[in-house]
Formats: C-alpha cells, structure tokens, sequence
C-alpha cells in the first residue's frame, strides 16, 4: 500500500510521468490513482512544475572562452607567485646565491695568488738582473762550457 | 557522469606534476576541469563574476589541498565538492538578501504572439528565482540531479553525504518549487502534453 504522502514523495522524486517509475512503485501508485481519482490534480500539478523546470535545461549559462581563458590566466599568475615564495624554492635560490658567491671568492683569491707568484718572479728577475727562467734555460750550456775547459 | 576527460592514471600523473610545482601541469588541470566548474557555479549563483570567483577559489583550494588527495577518489569529485561547498556557503550568507519573489500574479501575460519571447524569458526567471530561494543544500542536490544529470549516489558523493538524505533533499527542494511556482504553471504553460494525458487517462 501507498499512501497520499508517499505518493506525493515520489511525484517529487521520479516526476510525474509514473510510467518512468521503479515497476513496483508505478504498480501501487496507479492502484492508489484508480481508489483516489482526485490525486489526479497532484499529478498534473507535477507535471507542469516538470514542464516548467525544463525549460532552464537547455539554457546554457554563461560559459564563454573569455572567461576561461581569465579565471586560468589569474590562477597560475597566483601558482607562479606562491612557487617563488615556497620554502623549499627560497632554500634553493639562498644555496645557489651562496654557492655563486663561494665559487667568485675562490676565483679571486687564485687569481691574486697568482699575481702575488708573478709578482714574486718579476722582483727576482730585477734584483739578480736577469731572468730566472732565462738562468734556468741556460744553465746546462754554462755546465757545458766548464766541463769543455776543464784539462 | 563522467566530468573529466582525464583518467585516474592521467590525474594521479598530474596531480604529481602540479605537487612538484610545474606551472604547465596546473595549467592542464584547469583546462580539463574549467568548462563544468564555470557552468555549476554559474547554476548556483547565476552571476558570472561570482561564478569566476568561487571556480578561482575552488581551484586554489584543489591546489592547496592536494597533497591529502588520494588517487582511489575521483579528482572531479574532489574538486566538485569544494565548489559546491563554496558555493552553497556563499547562498547561506546571501539567504538574507535573495529578492523576494515577485508579488505580480502573472496575470493577462498571455496575449499577442509577438511577445511569446518575453514572456518565455519571463517564465524562466521566475523558474530561476524559485531555485534561488531554496536552502542552499537543497539547491545543490536539485542542480546536481535535475540539471547536471547526476544519478542520486553520485550527488550523494560529490556532497558527502547518503543517497537517503540527498532524495530527502531533492523531494523538499520539489515540494517547495511546486508551491512557488503553482501560480506560474496555471498562467503560462496552462495544460502540457503530460497533463493532458494525464486527464484523459
């Protein structure tokens, strides 16, 4: 059995095309409908409210490319924004800056110990008046030239 | 209904590409979701700024919320749940200013053929404004069932909540929709193939 309230529950549910119901459902129903002819007017009520809201289901709302294409166009400007700030990206940019900053240390301090070695042979070169490199160049034919003296 | 043309191995692929901070990543997941986001928000709020800023929001929320996301969940549902979250929170602090309905009986509407277009937008509004002044849960499950075409157990997912309760929601939000719009049916539809198939049977 169904009753009127159940009846108007389901009117609600499925619609009132009561062919479309769940089988049992649509069975009790019409035998409610034949022992209560007035529910009739319930019926027809539903039919129209469907008939009513129907009418909004081939409206397409507001769906354009513009749209689309500005709700995007924000959201990963604030994807973008929030990756520079996150934490795990300012950790990196600090140790790749520190690291930069380390490896120009080192350059400079090699290239000045370099021009304090070429300083170093220069001031050499000036106090014995002739070039260490030269002395070293020369040196085995000085060793020849006594040796070819020597009786 | 299947909202996403992405599959679950795709979206767990994304999900992991948009986690590890690539912009392009998130740049696919908007594509793939924007479309309904925007035509459910404009459902539930009929205004397309606000429709803009709840599917900005959703998003970034969907972001925010990621990394608890588990990929045995469908990222549609997800997603679709914040959104309707945000906007059913959003017609709960607007309730109290939804504009009444109007006091216009729609009487002697019905008149020269040349403005049957009016009146069929008119029928719409009052049809639109009946749906505004729903709860905004009952509003969420009827949009969801009758024009998203969801079945009840998905509505029930995508709002966290059993099918029982969702049918017990979309039978007050039509309960409701036929008091309010009684007047209406009888002025400008008058007797629809149905009701009169109906009568005669």
């Amino acid at each position: 059995m169904m009753t009127d309230e159940q009846f108007e529950e389901y009117l609600a549910l499925y619609g009132a095309e009561i062919g479309k119901w769940p089988n049992d459902l649509a069975v009790k129903a019409g035998h409610l409908l034949d022992e209560n002819p007035h529910l009739s007017a319930l019926v027809a009520d539903y039919a129209s409210l469907d008939a009513q809201l129907s009418l909004l289901m081939d409206e397409v709302p507001v769906n354009s490319q513009q749209h689309k294409q500005h709700v995007r166009s924000n959201l990963l400007m604030q994807f973008e924004e929030q990756q520079l700030f996150k934490p795990r990206t300012l950790i990196g940019s600090f140790m790749t800056v520190a690291a930069s900053v380390l490896f120009a240390v080192m350059l400079a301090v090699n290239s000045g110990q370099n021009a304090a070695v070429a300083w170093e042979e220069d001031y050499i070169d000036f106090a014995l008046g002739f070039s260490v490199e030269e002395a070293v160049y020369n040196q085995p034919e000085a060793i020849e030239d006594e040796g070819s003296k020597s009786p | 209904m299947a909202l996403s043309p992405l599959t679950e191995q795709e979206e767990a692929v994304l999900v992991g590409r948009v986690l590890a901070g690539h912009s392009a990543a998130f740049g696919e997941l908007i594509d793939a979701h924007s479309e309904w986001m925007m035509r459910v928000a404009f459902r539930m709020t009929r205004n397309e700024a606000t429709s803009e800023e709840m599917v900005q929001e959703a998003f970034f929320k969907t972001w925010k919320s990621l990394d608890h996301w588990q990929p045995k969940a469908r990222l549609s549902t997800w997603i679709y749940r914040i959104l309707m979250n945000l906007c059913i929170d959003l017609a709960r602090k607007q309730q109290i200013h939804l504009v009444a309905p109007s006091d216009d009986d729609g009487t002697n509407k019905m008149g020269e053929d040349g403005r049957d277009l009016i009146e069929n937008h008119d029928i719409k509004e009052r049809v639109w404004q009946a749906i505004e002044q729903l709860p905004s849960r009952q509003k969420a499950a009827f949009i969801l069932c009758q024009y998203e075409g969801h079945s009840m157990a998905e509505a029930a997912d995508i709002m966290a909540s059993s099918i029982g309760a969702i049918e017990s929601l979309l039978i007050r939000a039509k309960m409701a929709l036929r008091k309010t719009l009684a007047n209406t049916a009888k002025d400008y539809i008058g007797e629809t193939p149905i009701t009169k198939k109906i009568k005669t049977t």
